[in-house]
């Protein structure tokens, strides 16, 4: 009994003395990302650009009580989203008196759609464009497997300018994690 | 004497014989000096690495370091695999992903869709290939070249061949330039000697455009893992590094694929009709597929291995985090 032990010690001490002995790969390759919230950018006529900023097209938009305007992404491929908050930056003025916009974040199959969060802000007087910045959050993971493009409604009374770059940036949408 | 052998010694209070120590210890000189064997074989070798990824060095994704918002995509090529011993060797990705709250993996997948840790990263590997015209055979000889047979010609015409390294069905996307105008070309895995059918293997076919252009992918069932065993360029006697021809290409044993125009192709028999150098893509390297389902890569003896990319992507809906992405060539 004592041999049959004593070779068995010996044999895991062999085994653990020759697998040291292997390497544990070939070769790797590593690397490490930040990864931060997509950005979607307003653009004329009516769209919301992914990530890219380079060829945006630049309008104003009179946003009044009969007209809003609803910018719409291409077919973004994913069911779902995690739940985000839409920290909206939107260029805006009203020049004769104090004012507001409504945004409205939906989803959309391009003919149903469904509103993921909303929210408001006064415009106060301006002969010139400034930087709104209006938030809303999902407060949930949002499902897009039958509504798979996002888009931003803008409604109230101002006009708004989409495409054009400030030292501030674009009119866009930064998407974080909440 | 008698003196030496009636004297005793204390030692742990009891009494013993100075001789009998004495002689304890010429038994242990004597025994010390017996030979432990009548003869010995040594010998001393440094064992280099059998399967080399290059480049050397510390390998890092493009990405790394980087901030990126989601949605963005990174594809590294450049890196190859070789196997300098003179066995078959064989060999795995292993690849995992962590963020801060985990690891995910790792997977010997090719194509990974993370879906804990790295939900919403993609992670594909691929064989890549060039074909290209070339210079033809000057000397008419078959099978001697010359300081300028068989160089690659350096024009417009040539496509790239990005492929599945294993799996069931061998994966190819190719993208073509400079080809004849509205022809049908014939992708083949062309296997050594002449006329190519040990066995060879139709892998596609289409018709180029207006410009000469040709985009074909898809993927089809080979039967056969590349290269196959009867091809010339999987044997031991395989030259394919040596004779000259193909001074440039970095591996020496696998398979060879060539773009050529299916009027010049027996699709039945897998064999070439013609000989029309001029109008065929030829392989700039040897590669591998090895066909299977659990993800291990034969690599040729002495010389067989591939080159290959990663594809990573950051789909738009991947949380907000810092990712780190690491693939290993391992040995199964």
């Amino acid at each position: 009994m004592k041999k049959k032990i004593t070779i068995g010690i010996l044999g895991i001490l062999s085994i653990v003395i020759v697998s040291a002995s292997f390497i544990p790969y070939f070769g790797k390759i590593t690397g490490t990302a930040t990864i931060e919230g997509p950005v979607f950018y307003l653009s004329a006529p009516e769209d919301l650009i992914l990530n890219d900023n380079s060829s945006l097209n630049e309008n104003d938009f009179n946003i009044t009580k009969e007209n809003n305007a609803t910018f719409i992404t291409d077919d973004l491929g994913i069911n779902k989203f995690y739940s985000a908050q839409f920290n909206n930056f939107i260029w805006a003025k009203k020049n004769n008196e104090t004012s507001y916009l409504k945004i409205e974040i939906i989803k959309t199959n391009g003919i149903d759609k469904e509103i993921v969060c909303d929210s408001g802000i006064i415009i106060i007087k301006s002969t010139n464009f400034q930087k709104q910045i209006i938030s809303c959050s999902s407060n949930e993971e949002i499902n897009l497997s039958s509504k798979n493009k996002l888009g931003i409604k803008i409604s109230g009374m101002a006009k708004i300018r989409v495409g054009h770059e400030y030292s501030a940036g674009y009119s866009r949408i930064e998407v974080s994690a909440t | 004497m008698r003196k030496l052998m009636k004297k005793k010694v204390k030692i742990f209070k009891k009494e013993i014989s100075v001789f009998l120590i004495v002689m304890i210890g010429v038994i242990g000189l004597v025994s010390a000096a017996l030979i432990p064997y009548f003869g010995s074989i040594t010998g001393s070798a440094t064992v280099t690495q059998s399967v080399i990824v290059s480049p050397p060095g510390e390998l890092k994704f493009s990405f790394d370091g980087s901030t990126n918002t989601a949605g963005k995509s990174f594809t590294d090529c450049g890196f190859s695999v070789k196997n300098n011993a003179d066995v078959e060797a064989l060999i795995q990705f292993g690849s995992s992903c962590s963020n801060t709250t985990g690891t995910e993996g790792p997977s010997t997948e090719v194509d990974i869709n993370w879906s804990v840790e790295c939900d919403g990263i993609g992670t594909e590997i691929y064989g890549i290939l060039e074909l290209d015209n070339k210079v033809g055979d000057i000397d008419s000889d078959n099978d001697f070249c010359t300081t300028t047979e068989w160089d690659r010609i350096n024009d417009s015409t040539i496509a790239t061949l990005l492929y599945s390294i294993v799996g069931d069905e061998f994966g190819y996307d190719l993208n073509a330039e400079g080809l004849m105008i509205s022809t049908e070309y014939s992708l083949i895995y062309y296997a050594d000697d002449w006329p190519g059918n040990n066995p060879g293997a139709l892998i596609a076919t289409g018709t180029s455009d207006g410009s000469g252009d040709l985009i074909i992918s898809g993927s089809t069932d080979l039967g056969m893992s590349l290269p196959h065993p009867n091809d010339a360029n999987a044997k031991e006697t395989c030259d394919y590094c040596t004779n000259g021809c193909n001074p440039t290409d970095s591996h020496c044993k696998g398979a060879k694929i060539w773009l050529v125009p299916s009027s010049d192709y027996d699709e039945t028999n897998k064999k070439l009709t013609a000989w029309n150098q001029a109008n065929y893509l030829f392989e700039t390297d040897l590669i591998t597929y090895s066909k299977n389902t659990v993800n291990e890569i034969t690599l040729p003896s002495n010389g067989g291995g591939f080159d290959f990319c990663i594809d990573n992507e950051f789909e738009i809906n991947l949380v907000p985090d810092t990712y780190t992405r690491t693939t290993e060539v391992i040995p199964t």
